[in-house]
């Protein structure tokens, strides 16, 4: 009898070890992250459909010790961005070029009271790359959208009306790396449809891939070279015949961005086909 | 006393020699039967229409055939209709029902066509009926004799899976890879063996194996979709039960054969005489799908079969085994679907031009064992501090670099006094050495810029080849297997030291000599494309070593299936030269080249750093998560 007791006290002492260790692991989790704000701004509130939004991040600790936060920006794929049409859920924006940089994690130390801003040229909004769940079975295509909880729609922002864009980040975590969440409150982004000039150019550039990463990120995003100089007629048609237009402001910039670049990286490729000699 | 055997048949055959030719008559040949078998009280029929080599040259035969019981003639027991091609393929329709009522009389209807082959114009040759009745049974009489024997009845004992085409990776025990699988049953390869294989490779033939060799035999099969053998929620979140394949259609899809036929909405083929019947099966190509076949000789116990875990149950819920003996419906072994990523390994050729020219341009004296600052001019962009711990050579002598700035740069004069004149010219090397073969002090001549060294091809030591080890290939957790099968896949034929920049477009001109370009973006082969490199932009190499560097990138994350092969990924670089140990300060044992390049390819299957694992930034360990192993398993292809 005596020893079942001490077995039943010795079972009852360690299920009240796991749990207060278990509420200790939590608070302290909730600690962390309830001390350290993320913030997501935008350069514009106010955009037309079709227009290239431009997000920055801030980190700020409001708390009293040092904290640990990722700045490799959506290059580094710490970032994540969640945008939802008013009262829909949200739902994950994809870039393609977002999250490939592999190396050590860019580490931030932000000491108490301290904020960092990460104002990241690539935290671009507009085409968003879509899932294709056409060879899946309709139950698993249903699961995967569920899962991926991916944007379905070739547009961040798909139609005019009202949308909320939030960013979802990590702290770091000195054993498990980038892995306690952070969540910055969304923004309100008012989407208009274009008018008069500009929904002429947007009904021409609608549904148009490449000439959204021109107005996007300065690349035509393709190795095919009638495919680019098509292109590049378009847009420049666009340029001439619609100059005032919303989308030939970004097109006309972006356009030359893109031939500079274009310019040094043929120069580039020349001398890979044909290296000099050493001296 | 032997038992009596009723089987009775009743057959036409009809000749039609109708159609006018410009030289020779077109024969349309047109048969039609019914049988009744009192063993295994079932009632058959068979439909033909068939071409001659000259009717055959004008069109293709098709026939409807029907089964009927006279006195509840108005819907078939039975239908079919089956289109031939000209002359080497006869259309035929097997009919078949278990109503099987003595001193009913049954018929097969056919109406005989012709499809013009041109036009398609389908045209009715004829139609005709034949009956057979089945006798009365006679009225027992009473005797003494004792009762006989009955001949046991037939069951299927078997059902298991061949390959119908001969491919490099058969049919074959599905292995064990902890903890998602648990190596039950077996598994196929479904993919293409070549790059635009003309075979495809999901086909499979069922065979169930009667107990007795008896011709004739209806059996009937059924396919299922077996619950994933995972208990990992993401993997597969629907728990115990089955229909949770990826692919399509989920449960894979069993072909209806010539001389097979559907009843009560299950498919049947009749026994050949050895006693085994024989179906078409067409498995799904995502890997880790899975799927078993029933197969018994009554339509309703195989139509009351049920998916239970990975287990098939019948009407009365007992398991299904593979190997029968008194059960009605037999099953096959489950079958799991693997797949094969063929990775193209290549890398940059011998280091070349890894250094700075230039000038000093003012005369400097300098003594011994002091420091130096030289100014100096380049036709080349020099980065502020890249050549922190390098080498500059003046002279023929070699000074260690301690800093530089974009026209000057400070050395350490250990030696002797010595005057260094305006335009003298020096070449300058960075801290590169890809494999730490140089020596430990840069000023001792050996730091050359890795020149005339050639890179080496990734570390692919977590991708093995034709591994099924987790630990030594990390795909194999989402049933995918590397092969390195390319034709002339180790090529060499360039260097850059540094890449251009992180878009598509900067790295895919990288990929000088990637063969398996055309498989990019095929569902039926899967392809990577893998580059030894040297380093990043110049601003992510680590030189300085203040500077983060990157060390693998992909040309872009799979998942963006709105450019076509724009924006979908199909490669990585690894840089070699910030992996090797000496460059990465972080002692974490993911950090290292093997799990960079896995990392990489996960990369290329869809796999986001927010799944954590492998996947993680930072890496976090050797194995991918739920939800990289869960995008696996659902792309349509890296």
């Amino acid at each position: 009898m005596k020893s079942k007791n001490g077995f039943l006290m010795s079972v009852t002492i360690l299920l009240l070890t796991g749990l207060l260790t278990f509420i200790f692991a939590n608070s302290s989790w909730q600690q962390q992250s309830s001390n350290v704000s993320l913030t997501i701004a935008a350069d514009k509130n106010n955009i037309y459909l079709g227009e290239v939004l431009n997000l920055q991040f801030e980190f700020t600790n409001l708390g009293e010790t040092s904290v640990k936060v990722p700045n490799n920006g959506v290059m580094g794929g710490n970032v994540e961005i969640l945008i939802t049409k008013k009262g829909e859920s949200f739902r994950k924006y994809f870039r393609s070029d977002w999250g490939r940089k592999d190396g050590e994690l860019n580490v931030l130390f932000l000491g108490p009271k301290q904020r960092h801003k990460i104002d990241d040229p690539n935290a671009t909004i507009l085409w968003n790359g879509r899932p294709d769940y056409s060879h899946l079975n309709p139950d698993a295509a249903k699961r995967a959208g569920k899962q991926d909880n991916r944007i379905l729609t070739d547009y961040a922002f798909p139609d005019a009306g009202t949308y909320l864009v939030k960013a979802v980040s990590c702290l770091i975590d000195e054993l498990n790396g980038c892995s306690i969440p952070i969540e910055s409150e969304p923004i309100e982004i008012k989407v208009n449809q274009p008018i008069g000039e500009d929904l002429e150019v947007w009904n021409r550039i609608k549904g148009n891939r490449g000439i959204a990463m021109l107005m996007q990120k300065g690349s035509l995003d393709t190795g095919n070279e009638a495919a680019k100089e098509e292109l590049i007629s378009q847009v420049k048609q666009i340029i001439e015949t619609h100059p005032n237009s919303v989308y030939s402001g970004y097109l006309k910039s972006n356009l030359e961005k893109f031939k500079a670049k274009e310019a040094k990286r043929n120069e580039f490729y020349k001398n890979i086909k044909q290296p000099q000699k050493s001296q | 006393m032997k038992k009596l055997l009723f089987v009775w048949t009743m057959t036409a055959y009809f000749i039609l020699a109708a159609m006018a030719s410009e030289a020779k008559a077109q024969t349309v040949y047109m048969y039609l039967d019914v049988h009744y078998n009192s063993q295994y009280r079932y009632v058959d029929g068979l439909t033909i229409t068939a071409l001659d080599y000259w009717a055959g040259l004008y069109y293709d035969p098709a026939v409807l055939g029907e089964l009927y019981r006279t006195d509840i003639n108005e819907t078939p027991l039975d239908s079919g209709y089956d289109v031939g091609y000209a002359d080497w393929i006869d259309a035929e329709v097997y009919l078949f029902t278990t109503n099987y009522v003595e001193g009913k009389t049954y018929c097969t209807a056919s109406t005989h066509f012709v499809i013009d082959a041109y036009t398609g114009q389908r045209t009715v040759v004829d139609a005709f009926y034949i009956c057979i009745t089945i006798p009365n049974l006679p009225t027992p009489t009473p005797t003494n004799t004792p009762t006989p024997t009955p001949t046991p009845t037939p069951i299927v004992t078997s059902v298991s899976f061949e390959q119908i085409y001969p491919s490099t990776m058969p049919i074959s025990p599905n292995p064990a890879v902890a903890p998602h699988n648990p190596g039950i049953g077996l598994r196929i390869f479904p993919d293409d063996d070549v790059p635009q294989d003309p075979v495809d490779f999901r086909l499979v033939r069922v065979v169930a194996t009667l107990s007795q060799p008896i011709s004739n035999v209806p059996v009937y099969f059924r396919n299922f979709d077996l619950d994933d053998p995972a208990t990992d929620p993401i993997i597969d979140p629907m728990g115990n039960a089955g229909n949770d394949n990826n692919g399509t259609p989920q449960a894979g899809q069993l072909t209806i054969l010539n001389g097979c036929g559907v009843n009560q909405g299950i498919i049947f083929c009749p026994s050949n005489a050895s006693g085994v019947a024989v179906i078409e099966f067409t498995v799904t190509r995502q890997p880790g799908d899975n799927f078993a076949i029933a197969a018994g000789l009554n339509p309703t116990e195989v139509g009351a079969v049920n998916v239970n875990g990975i287990d098939l149950t019948n009407g009365s819920g007992q398991t299904i085994p593979t190997s029968c003996t008194t059960e009605l419906v037999c099953r096959s072994p489950m079958l799991t679907v693997w797949r094969r990523l063929h990775i193209e390994v290549d890398s940059m050729g011998e280091s070349i031009q890894n250094f700075i020219l230039g000038t000093v341009t003012q005369t400097v004296r300098m003594r011994a064992g002091q420091q130096y600052t030289l100014p100096i001019a380049s036709s080349q962009t020099i980065e502020e501090n890249r050549f922190e711990n390098g080498r500059i050579v003046i002279n023929y002598r070699d000074y260690e670099i301690v800093s530089n700035t974009a026209n000057t740069v400070t050395i350490d004069n250990p030696g002797q006094s010595v005057t260094i004149f305006a335009n003298t010219t020096f070449q300058m090397f960075d801290d590169d050495d890809f494999n730490d073969d140089d020596g430990l002090f840069p000023g001792d001549g050996t730091l050359d810029g890795d020149a005339g060294e050639d890179i080496p091809e990734p570390d692919i030591s977590l991708l093995t080849a034709n591994s099924d080890d987790p630990n030594a290939n990390v795909f194999a957790s989402a049933y995918v297997r590397p092969v390195y099968d390319f034709y002339d896949p180790r090529d060499n034929s360039f260097f850059q030291a540094n890449t251009i920049g992180d878009f598509e477009t900067d790295l895919r001109p990288l990929f000088l000599d990637w063969d398996s370009r055309s498989t990019n973006t095929a569902d039926e082969f899967w392809s990577v494309y893998l580059l030894g490199s040297y380093q990043h932009t110049l601003i992510e190499d680590n030189d300085p070593s203040t500077e983060l560097a990157t060390r693998g990138i992909v040309d872009a994350i799979t998942g963006d299936t709105s450019g076509g092969s724009d924006g979908e990924g199909s490669g990585a670089l690894i840089f070699k030269e910030v992996l090797r140990p000496r460059e990465i300060d972080d002692p974490s044992p993911y950090n290292n080249e093997r799990h960079v390049v896995a990392h990489e390819v996960g990369h290329l299957f869809s796999g986001q750093h927010t799944d954590g694992g492998l996947m993680g930034s930072p890496i976090s360990s050797t194995n991918f998560s739920s939800n990289t192993i869960r995008r696996i398993r659902a792309l349509a292809h890296p």
